[in-house]
């Protein structure tokens, strides 16, 4: 699978707060990306950068094998883009919104926007400022995907949806793009939605990534072990990739990524009473691997 | 892309197009109603033009950006694939096409509504040349749109925004139009002047520069950095707009510069002329012409009496106050000193301009007229010595006296004789005004009217002003009983005035070097020679061929007492010589075609003339009827 972004030691702060450093990111083409970080951690500030609407302040974008600026336009052709607080001119119907960006993309697809509205219960005569969050989230989506575009941004768009919706947007439409061999870019903090449809996954923490990795390898490599010894519980497991490490008198817990037979075998070594491997849901993942 | 943009724009504007084109009806409206009322029409006019279409222009650009605020509406646009530049560009065009929706309707009244025919608005703009009233209504909204819009990226608030942009752009034009008076004071060119002002066009597309590349470069999202980086970007375009001005202005100044004949002076033995470059001297035994002083007036008045030489000097401040100040050099251009000044605030010229300066026959005294900028100031008739000292000012007594200018010095410099008038005296139709003939003793102070004379502005311009020579004087003044201009002539000595010629209307008059004859041209192109001695006109001709525009101008003696007169053939001019007899005894072709009314000056054996529009000096041998370029 090719290549369709990069990004490459991106920086931004905001004065003299800085909000990350030195990230490195690739995005291959039809693939589901899961963009997960606590709030405050720069998710949006990042996608605001990728499409464009603010500058970052150091490092270097690539999309499709050619480096994009802040100044670049004919990249965000291929680019849909899903914010979490839809903004619109608030005076446009929803149908003159539809009209006036089918003038910006040259892949505008009038058919596709309709059937959308159609399908998301939009009227293309509801004045914007009327819709709720959740219609502008769709109106957003409509917009997004009339584009037919070929790298999909979500900035956390769901949380504004009802069940259905959210249901009928994260399995139809978006599974249905990457199958089609768009990439998504699915920043959320709703984590366990992205269990169902996500291939790789992103954690931004502290500035930094601190995992890059396909889903099921993480799920795969994740575990939680649960410890019972006789006697007091040693200090440590004493394992490498500990993201979590708990002791309660004769109990211990921890969550240990990447896991393998060795380490098993060397936590067997320290003779627990009882040993329980368990795997983790994403969000657990998510949390260990914020916690520390 | 812009056609979108168009449409967006326009609809979200729509309200304020709308108000204005109720603006333009209720203007319509009222025009019609009070179209005879011409202060009403006034009115009317100064408030649609100068306050309705310029708030209408600030606020439509201050407004740009409103709607991208609300709700970071901004960010979906620069979302959209187009660069955020070419949104700048979009929005800006299309306000545009939205501000000239409203102003051409506007400019298409003002010349086609009867009430607001050409002239009738009473109220007109001239600032350079042909840049008149209606440009101005062009120009104008332009310039205001197009600041504040370059100012509304700053912020959501539209008032905040428009009293800024006008308030920053009303500053910088200051800015630069004393620039440009300060480049016009060093070059003295007005094409610098126009260039200038027509540079501070640069002004709002500085704005505009900096906005455009705010927006397609900074973070938009950081409303500090945005500021900060607009006004960075301002201060760079706007001195680059400076240094490009100054560039301008001095290779302009260089190649524009405009070459003027400020004052001249012809006396039997020399020709004293001021050149931007310089005081220059034509001594016509030697055929010569030697600059004798550095540029020793700026624009001001030059007497000669004696061997002295006075005039006024200007000096243009940056700090924004132009002084003066009256100086004095022998002829030769030695001994130059300041005599007063106008800088000094203890001084009693602090804020006067001098005018009507004039040396006394002997060099000894100079006299001028102290005129007030400030009401604070009175005008005054001042004399002080060529070495500086006793400086004494006249109180006259006459009130609500505008004194008019100084005619001379008049008994062996014992008298000053002036003209002045009534400020309550109004100009009749055909331009006549009183004016009372003064003397003023010098020693007692005392003034006394010799006459009331109603005449024309020019009656007593050109040959009489600020002349040392005033023992006799020659006045036109207007008979009502004869619905003619009479000649007159005072005699200092006697202290007589003696009616010339009466027989129909003088129009111009030349006393000769020895001011022992006086020639006059009447309304029926006749030439006359009054002789003062003999108290009755000795000579008369009747002209025929001869170009006597702006009569006065239009005669000349010769320094052994012929008379020269101008004649045009097509774009031909001539110097016609005549005897004493009044016949043409020959005539010298002027060595430049002109169509203007050239006038002649005499000294030595050379006649010499201006080419007025090549600003050239040339001079003809009547010896050997010969012309030599003498500047």
């Amino acid at each position: 699978m090719s290549e369709l972004l990069k990004i490459t030691g991106l920086g931004k702060s905001f004065g003299r707060h800085p909000v990350f450093e030195d990230l490195n990111l690739r995005l291959s083409e039809g693939k589901v990306y899961g963009l997960l970080g606590l709030n405050g951690e720069g998710k949006t500030t990042l996608i605001r950068i990728l499409m464009g609407v603010i500058p970052a302040c150091k490092g270097q974008i690539h999309y499709k094998d050619s480096e994009v600026f802040f100044r670049s336009a004919a990249y965000k052709e291929d680019v849909g883009y899903i914010p979490e607080d839809p903004f619109f001119f608030g005076w446009m119907k929803v149908g003159d919104l539809i009209e006036f960006n089918a003038g910006f993309y040259p892949r505008w697809d009038a058919h596709r926007a309709a059937d959308l509205l159609k399908r998301l219960s939009l009227d293309k005569k509801t004045r914007v400022k009327t819709l709720s969050r959740g219609m502008k989230l769709r109106l957003s989506m409509a917009v997004a995907l009339a584009a037919r575009p070929t790298l999909l941004l979500l900035d956390d768009p769901t949380s504004g949806l009802d069940v259905p919706t959210r249901h009928d947007f994260l399995q139809g439409i978006i599974r249905e793009l990457a199958d089609s061999g768009t990439t998504v870019l699915f920043s959320t903090h709703l984590v366990h939605e992205l269990e169902r449809i996500v291939d790789h996954l992103f954690i931004l923490h502290r500035g930094r990534i601190i995992l890059d990795e396909g889903y099921e390898a993480v799920k795969n490599s994740t575990r939680r072990v649960r410890l019972a010894f006789p006697g007091d519980a040693p200090q440590t497991l004493g394992v490498e990739g500990l993201l979590t490490e708990s002791r309660d008198g004769q109990r211990m817990e921890a969550v240990v990524y990447p896991w393998s037979e060795e380490k098993e075998k060397k936590i067997e070594g320290l003779s627990p009473l009882r040993l329980d491997v368990e795997p983790l849901t994403l969000e657990d993942i998510f949390r260990s691997f914020v916690a520390g | 892309m812009f056609k979108r943009m168009l449409i967006k724009e326009w609809k979200e504007k729509s309200g304020l197009f709308v108000f204005a084109l109720v603006a333009l009806a209720v203007f319509v409206l009222a025009l019609s109603a009070y179209s005879k009322d011409k202060e009403t029409v006034d009115i009317l006019a100064s408030t649609a033009f100068l306050v309705f279409l310029p708030v209408f222009s600030i606020l439509l650009g201050a407004s740009g950006f409103f709607t991208e605020f609300q709700e970071d509406a901004w960010a979906y646009l620069f979302s959209r694939p187009v660069k955020k530049g070419n949104v700048w560009i979009a929005k800006y065009l299309s306000l545009l096409t939205l501000l000239y929706a409203v102003v051409l309707p506007f400019a298409f009244l003002a010349r086609l509504h009867p009430a607001l025919e050409s002239g009738a608005l009473s109220f007109s703009f001239r600032i350079v040349g042909d840049l008149s009233f209606g440009v101005l209504a062009y120009i104008l909204p332009l310039l205001l749109f197009t600041t504040a819009f370059s100012f509304s990226i700053l912020s959501e608030k539209v008032y905040i925004v428009a009293f800024l942009a006008a308030s920053t752009l009303i500053v910088l034009q200051i800015a630069v139009s004393w620039a440009g008076i300060l480049l016009f004071y060093r070059t003295w060119s007005y094409s610098v002047f126009s260039l200038v002002y027509l540079l501070s066009l640069l002004i709002p597309l500085s704005f505009a520069l900096a906005s455009l590349t705010t927006v397609s470069r900074a973070d938009f999202s950081q409303p500090r950095l945005r500021s900060w980086t607009f006004t960075k970007r301002s201060a760079i375009f706007i001195l680059a707009s400076i240094v490009l001005m100054a560039l301008i202005g001095f290779v302009g100044g260089k190649l524009l510069r405009e070459r003027y004949i400020y004052s001249l002076r012809a006396r039997i033995d020399a020709l004293y002329f001021v050149t931007e470059k310089g005081f220059f001297k034509f001594d016509p035994a030697e055929g010569r012409t030697r600059k004798i002083a550095k540029s020793p007036s700026s624009w001001g008045e030059i007497s000669m009496g004696g061997d002295k030489l006075a005039y006024v000097q200007y000096h243009l401040r940056v700090s924004g106050r132009d002084f003066a100040g009256l100086r004095i050099m022998n002829s030769d251009g030695t001994q130059e000193k300041p005599l007063v000044g106008t800088a000094n605030p203890e001084s009693p010229f602090y804020g006067v301009y001098f005018d009507s300066v004039c040396v006394s026959q002997g060099g000894g005294r100079v006299a001028f007229i102290a005129r007030n900028r400030r009401k604070a100031t009175p005008q005054g008739i001042w004399m002080i010595k060529s070495d500086g000292t006793g400086p004494r000012g006249y109180d006259l007594g006459i009130p609500d006296v505008y004194y008019d200018y100084i005619l001379g010095f008049g008994d062996s410099d014992r008298a000053l004789l002036l003209l002045c008038v009534a400020r309550a005296n109004a100009v009749d139709a055909q331009g006549r005004q009183v004016a009372r003939l003064l003397r003023l003793d010098l020693e007692s102070g005392k003034a006394e009217t010799l006459a009331e004379v109603r005449r024309t502005w020019f009656a007593f311009v050109p040959g009489e002003r600020g002349m040392s020579e005033a023992e006799r004087l020659a006045f036109i003044q207007y008979n009502e009983a004869t619905a003619r201009e009479h000649l007159a002539v005072y005699d200092s000595e006697t202290r007589e005035i003696t009616q010339v010629y009466a027989e129909e209307s003088v129009r111009g008059f030349r006393w000769n070097k020895a001011r022992d004859k006086l020639a006059f041209l009447t309304a029926g192109s006749r030439l006359g020679v009054y002789s003062p001695a003999e108290k009755q006109v000795v000579k008369m001709a009747e002209l025929k061929g001869y170009d006597l525009r702006w009569p006065s101008q239009a005669l000349e003696w010769t320094a052994d007492d012929r008379l020269i007169l101008r004649r045009l053939e097509g774009k031909t001019s001539s110097m016609c010589i005549l005897d004493a007899n009044l016949a043409e005894q020959k005539s010298i072709k002027l060595p430049f075609d002109t169509f203007y009314a050239s006038r002649f000056w005499s000294t030595g054996q050379y006649a010499v003339v201006e080419d007025t529009e090549k600003h050239e000096l040339w001079g003809a041998d009547l010896t050997t009827d010969k012309w030599v370029r003498i500047y």
